[in-house]
């Protein structure tokens, strides 16, 4: 499963049982470790008992001189210690009775220092082994008979069977122990996983339940914890620009369908009446009807020319443009409409200012901003167009009577009128919109701003002037 | 029958103006929301067709302080928003209908036609006093099932006073339901009207419902 919980539980698990084997190996390896040397003190004890106790006679024999608890501990009853003793190689001269007829295997190689080793006896039975190489004593003195120091080698043994089945359940008890771990393990991982990982849930139900219609909803990041509060404070950001772009475009819809729905009432409406009470005044409702249909095409392409714009389907194609001609070229088209309202339009353009841009581009650009300022501009008043060098921008200005600084915000939103009832139907509100989408393509900036009472201001600016 | 349309498109306003007018329908127009208010508070109207986005003063303001004025003028606003919940605002601010722009004129007349009963507590679509039927939705006038051959606004007073039958009805009240403020009004033209009703009657053998009240106007009695 290609999930955070289901890799944490399968990590978490495989650690935790690394863990637990290497654990469960040092506890049994110490455990191991102390008894035997524990049984290895003890054998080297006795053995530095018998060979204390070994000496030799006048008549070249070796006696052993034990004390009781020694004898006591390699006797028949005990059965639990052993030695036997070689002279030269092979001759057995002493071994305890607890071996009976049994014989205690001697190393091919035994020297002065002792050497431990593991053995079976031939009755099966596991012991811990010494041997070591060493004279007799002279009788009554105690010291090695010369000549006489590594004759003999001793071998003692312990047996080392309740040793072994201690150890052999504590190994048993250890992996039973980490059997029941390991089984458990993977269930209390799990567990935690949930308890740890439940603020993650709840962060992604919450997401999954955001649906276009609940796009209000935002996340407490302060209830959250730490590796989250990023994630939900990105998620929350997301959430509001989603929010803005959701309510741009539920407006814009709204608005599309308000637009093109009061035209195709108007044609609607004509033609039923046209056809239902024909009338000598009926040229009139023609002349209507190509006007709605007119105005509908107009704003059908506008929002084409929004969205190609928007969805930079426009190839931005630059040639040098000298701009008292273009200004001048741009005013001689809109001058029928100024004149038919006694607009005055003043132009303050520098005769060589030039630079390179798209011209078709940008005569929407601008033919949209002296479309307007004719449009909204009282009748004889003064629209003023002007290129300033210093800031490279071009300033159309006209009064508005009826606009305030309130409504600078909303100027370039798409279908935004200062009144949302139509009244001729002339205007759609897509124009600035437009004018703004062509300015920013051709890396230019459109801004507003009212410079006096009742007078705005469109400032085109991010020109790069030629010289 | 006498409606007030308050739409701030010029050329839905011309074009819905002459639809109601060509059915029988005395109407009143505006494109402004400050002056359909001013309207509607001055004048009797029968229906009020309400755009909501108008210049001045929106349609739902308006709507909302006519009922805050105690007028019970039937009003049906006739909007683009579509949306139920624009739908659900006009009707609970005080709307009686709805109609979504595109609309179909017949779906219009038949609003109001259906406003105009209510606001005369008539829900039936035919009034009848033994042997005459009015169709209100058919818009004739019958006398044992033979259709009489009255003029739109013959017929259109015949309605008016049958709708506020068991009421006198005043020649005045007659003129501003019936005849329009532009039509060339003569002093006798009620009467004229009635009377020719009541030849139409008469040639079928049936008497006219209407009755002269001298000095006060017309009745009808309540069926």
């Amino acid at each position: 499963m290609n999930t955070i919980r289901a890799k944490l539980a399968i990590g978490l698990t495989l650690c935790f049982a690394t863990l637990l084997a290497f654990g469960g190996y040092a506890v049994f390896y110490s455990a191991k470790k102390g008894v035997y040397q524990r049984i290895d003190e003890k054998l080297q004890i006795d053995a530095y008992s018998i060979m204390s106790a070994t000496y030799l006679k006048d008549d070249e024999k070796v006696e052993l001189h034990f004390t009781v608890s020694l004898l006591r501990q390699f006797s028949g009853e005990v059965q639990s210690a052993y030695y036997q003793i070689w002279e030269g190689e092979e001759q057995t001269i002493k071994k305890s009775e607890s071996l009976r007829r049994k014989e205690l295997p001697k190393p091919e190689t035994v020297t002065r220092t002792a050497t431990f080793w593991n053995m079976r006896l031939d009755n099966g039975l596991h012991c811990r082994a010494i041997a070591v190489r060493y004279g007799p004593k002279e009788r009554g003195r105690d010291r090695y008979t010369k000549g006489k120091e590594e004759s003999l080698v001793l071998v003692v043994a312990q047996n080392i069977e309740e040793e072994r089945a201690a150890l052999a359940s504590l190994r048993n008890s250890l992996a039973g122990v980490a059997l029941l771990i390991l089984v458990v393990t993977p269930i209390l991982v799990t567990l935690v996983l949930r308890q740890g990982l439940s603020p993650l849930d709840a962060l992604a139900s919450k997401t999954g339940r955001i649906e276009s219609h609940t796009l209000s909803q935002r996340f407490s990041v302060e209830k959250l914890p730490g590796e989250l509060k990023p994630i939900a404070s990105q998620l929350n950001q997301l959430l509001d620009r989603l929010s803005v772009s959701f309510e741009r475009e539920r407006t814009f819809s709204a608005d599309v369908a308000h637009e093109l729905r009061t035209p195709i009432a108007e044609l609607r409406n004509i033609a039923e009446v046209g056809l239902k009470w024909k009338d000598p005044e009926s040229a009139e409702d023609y002349q209507a009807a190509i006007e709605i249909a007119t105005q509908m095409e107009r704003i059908v392409n506008q929002l084409f020319e929004l969205m190609r714009c928007e969805s930079e389907q426009l190839v931005v194609s630059k040639k040098e443009i000298l701009l008292p001609d273009f200004i001048e070229a741009l005013c001689a088209r809109y001058a029928p409409a100024a004149k038919a309202k006694g607009i005055a339009v003043q132009l303050q353009v520098p005769p060589d200012a030039k630079f390179e841009s798209d011209p078709e581009m940008l005569q929407r650009v601008v033919g949209n901003l002296i479309d307007n300022a004719i449009s909204y501009s009282p009748a004889q008043s003064e629209i003023s167009i002007q290129f300033d060098s210093e800031t490279r921008s071009l300033q159309v200005a006209n009064p508005t009577p009826d606009l305030q600084a309130s409504d600078i915000s909303f100027l370039f939103d798409r279908f935004w009128r200062k009144d949302q009832a139509r009244a001729d139907g002339s205007h759609s509100g897509i124009g600035l919109s437009i004018a703004h989408a062509f300015a920013e393509r051709l890396g230019l900036s459109l801004d507003a701003r009212f410079e006096q009472p009742n007078c705005i201001v469109f400032k085109l600016s991010g020109f790069n002037l030629k010289k | 029958m006498k409606l007030l349309l308050v739409e701030d498109s010029k050329r839905l306003r011309d074009s819905l103006a002459l639809g109601l007018r060509k059915s029988g329908y005395v109407v009143d127009l505006t494109g402004d929301g400050a002056e359909g208010y001013w309207m509607a508070t001055h004048e009797q109207y029968d229906v009020i067709v309400l755009d909501i986005m108008l210049p001045n003063m929106d349609g739902l303001s308006i709507l909302t302080q006519l009922r805050e004025k105690q007028v019970n003028t039937c009003i049906l606003m006739l909007t683009a928003r579509d949306k139920v919940e624009n739908r659900v605002e006009g009707l609970s601010k005080g709307a009686d209908d709805y109609l979504v722009k595109p609309f179909a004129m017949d779906e219009l007349l038949a609003r109001i036609d259906a406003l105009c009963r209510r606001s005369y507590n008539i829900r039936a679509s035919h009034i009848k006093w033994g042997p005459v039927t009015l169709d209100l939705s058919k818009r004739t006038v019958s006398v044992n099932e033979a259709e009489l051959a009255l003029k739109p606004r013959e017929y259109r007073i015949l309605e008016y006073i049958a709708m506020r039958s068991g009421e006198i009805v005043s020649k005045s009240d007659i003129e501003s339901r019936i005849y329009d403020d532009n039509a060339e009004l003569r002093s006798n033209v009620v009467e004229s009207a009635i009377s020719s009703i009541r030849r139409k009657f008469d040639a079928v053998g049936h008497p006219c419902p209407i009755e002269t009240r001298r000095g006060l106007g017309y009745l009808i009695e309540k069926a």
